[in-house]
């Protein structure tokens, strides 16, 4: 798999306090990577880091395989936009300006796009309205316009979501598949909006305390959260002819435990268990969300911990 | 790195604070260039690029960087390092721009002077004046000085924005940069340039009094390097040096080494601007931006 932001060790301390710790995260190319993890776990500083804007205190990071400690990091860099925790831009410039200003900046002669993009994310018609008379979701938008200047290959977004209305958040999610699917572009997102994250990301990054828990991607995220049934059994060969038979798909977890899949109806095989002596010692079915796989995972870190 | 200095002067150009202190600035110099120039006769002598001018001229240097610093309150920095320029790059961009910006305004404060002789006096006979006088020397002396001491104010507000990234930090540590440089100009500056070993003076009885001076250091005394050098950095000192030269023309100038000392400064302003921006980069490179 080719990936275009990938660290290995990744550690970033302020001063005594360590923020980053080992942090391995692997972002493959065109998908839309799910930052996950509570306040305080690094994942703003880890976009902070991959952006440039902080340099990592050990470890090492690659961007389209260019490492931190290359000269060419720089220029590579120019292929990623990110907004990270507020909208960078121009408080008395409009709209339109502050475009202007980001395409000067990334040395593109013309001003061809500015309109399309703008119009793209919806502030086609905020004329000279200076971007601090904006609204916070206007900002969040004028913000994603700004790093989509010079067509980036890759989008590193932070609580995108953040400030806007329903309708907004809408928008937002579908701009954001819409480039994704039709340009290619890479997206890196971090939210606390777990059921909107779980509309969009193809891949998920799990942080605690500044080091990756899990890194799965949605189909992964999808066969572990889809309806299933715990079954613990006394003789786990036997079910799973009973499960076969039946077409149930199903995985052994251990030597008594089976998970089956999708809709299952524990009446319809107790006459085979019961003929070949298998005995049903518990059942428990879960129907599990991207936030209740993200509270079970955490919780177990609690009680690891 | 073309590109960022075009970018930080169109954030310069949309900038009303900016219009304002310039405007403001120009009415000033207007004025004292004309008010000095009225009393031209009353002082024989260059009183056109005078204190308040010089006085001006360096708050542009200090505001200047300042909006251009504004990128911090805004995340564009962040921006310009993601449109793959180095923190170097940022740092010594933003310098150039103010540093333009304000050698501009000086450059301007010294046409408005000359523009003011030659309303006053006629362009015949203000080149006449001008080719025959002897002030001419003392007049290109100073706008390099000028020029020079502007450039350290200049790299000291831009060190202090770019290091601190926010303004009411900067504006405080200015004024204690301000501060530290007074308290030296007051306490060390006599002995960087007091040059007269003993005064002598006539009392009321018409004797003859000769005193030592405190002040003086002897020229092969270690100190005296010290007291000089600090004296050369000390761009605070330097602006209380001009009025000195007002009044003062070729002869003036030699006589009281003024020459000597207004070219140390020169080279202490030139030194003082490697220094700080060298120390300004080496903490803004390693500084965690938000």
């Amino acid at each position: 798999m080719e990936y275009i932001i990938e660290t290995n060790n990744l550690c970033k301390n302020y001063m005594k306090n360590k923020v980053l710790k080992n942090l391995n995260v692997h972002v493959p190319k065109g998908s839309i990577y799910g930052l996950v993890g509570k306040n305080g776990a690094g994942k703003s500083t880890f976009m902070r880091v991959i952006c440039g804007v902080q340099d990592a205190t050990s470890g090492e990071y690659k961007i389209y395989g260019v490492s931190n400690n290359d000269s060419k990091i720089n220029k590579t860099r120019s292929r990623i936009g990110a907004v990270i925790e507020t909208v960078s831009m121009y408080p008395g410039m409009s709209a339109k300006e502050n475009m202007k200003q980001q395409y000067r900046l990334l040395g593109i002669p013309s001003w061809d796009g500015i309109d399309e993009l703008l119009e793209l994310v919806g502030l086609g018609d905020t004329g000279k309205k200076k971007a601090k008379n904006f609204s916070l979701g206007m900002r969040q938008r004028l913000g994603l316009a700004m790093t989509l200047a010079g067509s980036p290959d890759c989008i590193i977004l932070d609580e995108p979501m953040n400030g806007l209305d329903p309708e907004g958040i809408i928008e937002m999610r579908e701009t954001i598949i819409k480039l994704n699917k039709e340009k290619d572009i890479t997206f890196i997102i971090s939210s606390h909006i777990l059921d909107e994250l779980s509309k969009v990301a193809t891949h998920y990054g799990f942080i605690d305390d500044g080091h990756l828990v899990e890194e799965i991607s949605s189909d992964e995220i999808e066969k572990k959260c889809r309806k299933s049934s715990c079954l613990e059994v006394s003789d786990v060969k036997s079910m799973t002819k009973i499960l076969e038979d039946k077409g149930h798909e199903y995985s052994v977890d251990s030597e008594t435990k089976i998970t089956v899949f999708d809709e299952f109806d524990i009446n319809g095989v107790l006459p085979e268990m019961i003929e070949k002596k298998c005995k049903l010692i518990s059942v428990t079915s879960s129907n599990e969300s991207l936030e209740s796989y993200y509270l079970n995972l955490f919780g177990e870190i609690k009680k690891e911990v | 790195m073309g590109n960022l200095i075009r970018a930080n002067f169109r954030t310069l150009r949309s900038n009303r604070l900016l219009l304002i202190c310039i405007v403001i600035f120009v009415f000033i110099i207007a004025s004292d260039v004309s008010f000095f120039w009225d009393l031209r006769d009353k002082y024989d002598s260059l009183n056109v690029l005078t204190n308040s001018s010089m006085t001006v001229v360096i708050a542009v240097g200090c505001i200047v960087p300042f909006i251009v610093g504004a990128d911090f309150e805004g995340g564009m920095i962040r921006n310009k390092i993601m449109a793959g320029y180095s923190k170097f790059q940022i740092y010594i961009a933003s310098f150039i721009t103010s540093l333009v910006v304000t050698e501009i305004f000086t450059i301007f404060t010294v046409v408005m002077s000359v523009k003011e002789i030659v309303d006053s006096v006629g362009v015949s006979r203000f080149v006449r004046w001008f080719g025959d006088s002897n002030y001419k020397a003392v007049f290109v002396h100073i706008i390099i000085w000028y020029l020079a001491i502007c450039l350290a104010y200049t790299a000291l507000s831009t060190a202090l924005i770019m290091i601190s990234e926010n303004k009411a930090i900067s504006i405080v540590g200015l004024i204690s940069v301000v501060l530290v440089f007074s308290i030296t100009t007051g306490s060390l500056r006599r002995f960087a340039t007091d040059t007269e070993k003993e005064f002598v003076s006539i009392n009321e009885q018409n004797e003859l009094i000769i005193e030592p001076n405190p002040y003086y250091v002897a020229p092969d005394d270690p100190m005296k390097k010290v007291y000089v050098t600090i004296d050369s950095l000390d761009v605070v000192g330097q602006v209380v040096f001009t009025p000195e030269q007002e009044g003062c023309d070729e002869n003036d100038m030699n006589d009281k080494g003024h020459y000597e000392l207004s070219s140390r400064y020169a080279l202490g302003s030139v030194a003082m601007t490697i220094l700080v921006t060298a120390l300004g980069l080496v903490v803004f490179k390693r500084r965690n931006l938000k």
